[in-house]
């Protein structure tokens, strides 16, 4: 049986206020445990809690962003659970009027189809501490830092619109540069600046009835989000495949062991008894302060996506991965000015460029092959002067800094072979020295005859050391040998 | 209205709290007595009557994103039985 996959994503986003979201201790990650926990963020008797402005803002920001309404009311609530990293016994945070209604927000699939993610609604709401399970206070304990306690979060609810982990990824990867490019969180996935919670359920391929779905929280990388997702849908088939059922459950996934596990049941016993903070009066959001903040809205990747397209003329695949980061599409945009080939700009920023950013872990601000450097690498490519196999060598260069792509070609005599003279030669004297390789290439049928081609192509490189100018040289021995076959049949 | 033994020891588990043998009777009379006066509210006729989210007719003011807070954390872990390394310990609450 064939069964389809039906994901949403519950997204928080920790926003990159200087202050908590209701007191006006600092949020700096990485300080001494506790030392920016006040006396509100450790719920001590008769604090009261003042909700931060630049909070709110983001939230609209971000609202502007997808799409959404943005309801000129929303109430905060109390969400009650016990937990020693959430002092006060409860989180305020938001449920029937959260301060983002629905919303959209568009991507796009390999093949350049656009799918269109509904958002159901994104809330305010403040972070937990941090409880630590081992350290040098011994067994049976838990050390609490309370620092993160009242740090402002949004969370994204998304509808089950997703049916893959790699939709699931794009999306996740989408609002990564949403909210980086607002300027609204610094996307440090590894602090925890973004944690995602899947929602999976699984059903017979075609079927419009949805699943039991379980929940997998708090995958804090694309790679675990991906991971997860793919092991969490393998298990739901695996189990209906055997005539079992799913349980809705909450779920967690080791991402080292690469294992899922469930939650025990008395974390899952919750029940939350949410209602409306009495410590908080409504929040009012006036059209004007709508407007004001819509006016002073960067370049978001959408847009610039859709610029890179008409002013380019590149893949809406590509355009949509080039705008992930302003610093990003800003590197494409010097590529493509200086080599005048904006395809050829995409794929090298994405490809060569990316590969080694990512391995090296390194953003675009910090790679070592300058924007400008790398234009006049791909310029050399599209002007034939090398191939795009000496390319990739002479790029490898430029990344350990041993100097630019014209000094590079020249000191290391790179230079392609272009001469006709010269490559009439090359491939004259291989054909001579290899008189068995070209009676296989003419004995066989036309079918083996690419690949035999390709093994006089081979001995000519070596012979050039990669230099000879491949689709000339090609050219010239498909000529070649082909004169030969037909001598031989006349 | 009467509570069964098992939503109060559901209760217990929710507050994280040890109701045992011992306090349950006197732990559900008490609560008990608490949800007397809840049904006696609900007695009152809220028919026509708007409801409202909080009983000051205001909005919610908003205050600087700006660090107004000195770190107290000596006088707050003062108040704490347990310290280690700077942080707070209770007892293990994961399986």
């Amino acid at each position: 049986m064939r069964w389809d996959s039906v994901i949403g994503l519950e997204i928080h986003v920790q926003l990159s206020t200087v202050t908590k979201i209701f007191s006006g201790a600092s949020t700096l990650f990485g300080a001494k445990p506790n030392s920016q926990a006040c006396a509100i963020d450790l719920a001590m008797p008769g604090t009261l809690p003042v909700l931060n402005s630049k909070a709110v803002d983001n939230a609209i920001m971000l609202g502007l962003a997808i799409n959404a309404e943005i309801p000129p009311i929303s109430i905060f609530e109390r969400k009650n659970y016990f937990y020693p990293d959430l002092p006060k016994g409860y989180q305020t945070t938001q449920l029937e009027w959260p301060i983002i209604g629905k919303g959209k927000v568009p991507i796009f699939l390999k093949d350049g189809t656009k799918k269109e993610i509904r958002i159901h609604h994104a809330h305010l709401e403040e972070d937990a501490g941090k409880s630590l399970h081992s350290g040098s206070f011994g067994s049976g304990l838990s050390g609490i830092d309370l620092n993160r306690a009242g740090t402002p979060l949004i969370e994204i609810v998304t509808e089950p619109d997703l049916s893959s982990a790699t939709e699931a990824v794009i999306f996740a990867k989408k609002i990564h540069s949403l909210v980086t490019s607002l300027g609204i969180c610094d996307g440090h996935m590894a602090e925890g600046s973004l944690r995602f919670d899947v929602n999976v359920s699984v059903r017979p391929n075609g079927s419009t009835a949805l699943g039991t779905r379980t929940e997998t929280k708090n995958l804090n990388s694309f790679k675990f989000m991906k991971e997860a997702i793919i092991l969490e849908i393998d298990r739901q088939i695996e189990i209906l495949e055997d005539g079992g059922t799913v349980i809705q459950e909450t779920r967690l996934y080791n991402g080292e062991t690469k294992t899922g596990y469930s939650m025990r049941s008395k974390e899952e016993a919750n029940d939350y008894r949410y209602f409306p903070c009495p410590d908080l009066l409504p929040v009012k959001i006036t059209k004007s302060h709508v407007q004001e903040i819509q006016k002073k809205l960067p370049e978001l990747p959408d847009e610039r996506s859709i610029r890179l397209v008409s002013e380019y003329g590149i893949g809406a695949f590509e355009a949509d991965i080039l705008s992930t980061s302003k610093e990003l599409s800003n590197y494409f945009e010097i590529v493509a000015g200086k080599c005048k080939n904006p395809k050829q700009a995409a794929n090298w920023t994405l490809g060569e460029l990316m590969g080694r950013l990512n391995t090296a872990n390194l953003p675009i601000m910090e790679s070592p092959v300058a924007a400008e450097d790398l234009g006049v690498l791909v310029e050399r490519v599209c002007d034939h002067t090398i191939s795009g196999k000496i390319a990739k060598q002479v790029f490898e260069a430029m990344w350990k800094g041993e100097g630019t792509a014209d000094v590079i070609i020249r000191d290391r005599n790179l230079k392609q072979l272009t001469d006709l003279k010269t490559l009439n030669e090359l491939v004259t004297s291989v054909i001579s020295d290899n008189p068995k390789m070209v009676n296989d290439f003419i004995t066989s049928g036309p079918q083996h005859r690419k690949k035999k081609l390709g093994g006089l192509m081979g001995q000519i490189m070596r012979r050039s050391k990669g230099q000879a100018d491949p689709k000339r040289t090609n050219d010239l021995l498909a000529r070649k040998l082909c004169e030969l076959t037909n001598e031989q049949e006349d | 209205m009467k509570l069964k033994k098992d939503d109060v020891t559901q209760l217990g588990i929710l507050s994280r709290l040890t109701i045992d043998e011992r306090t349950i009777s006197d732990v559900t009379s008490r609560l008990e007595n608490v949800l007397r006066l809840v049904d006696q509210l609900q007695t009152a006729d809220t028919e026509n009557i708007e409801p409202m989210a909080h009983p000051q007719q205001d909005f919610q003011t908003l205050r600087k994103d700006e660090i107004t807070e000195k770190n107290d954390q000596k006088a707050f872990q003062k108040l704490s039985k347990d310290i280690c390394n700077d942080l707070y310990l209770v007892p293990k609450v994961i399986e």
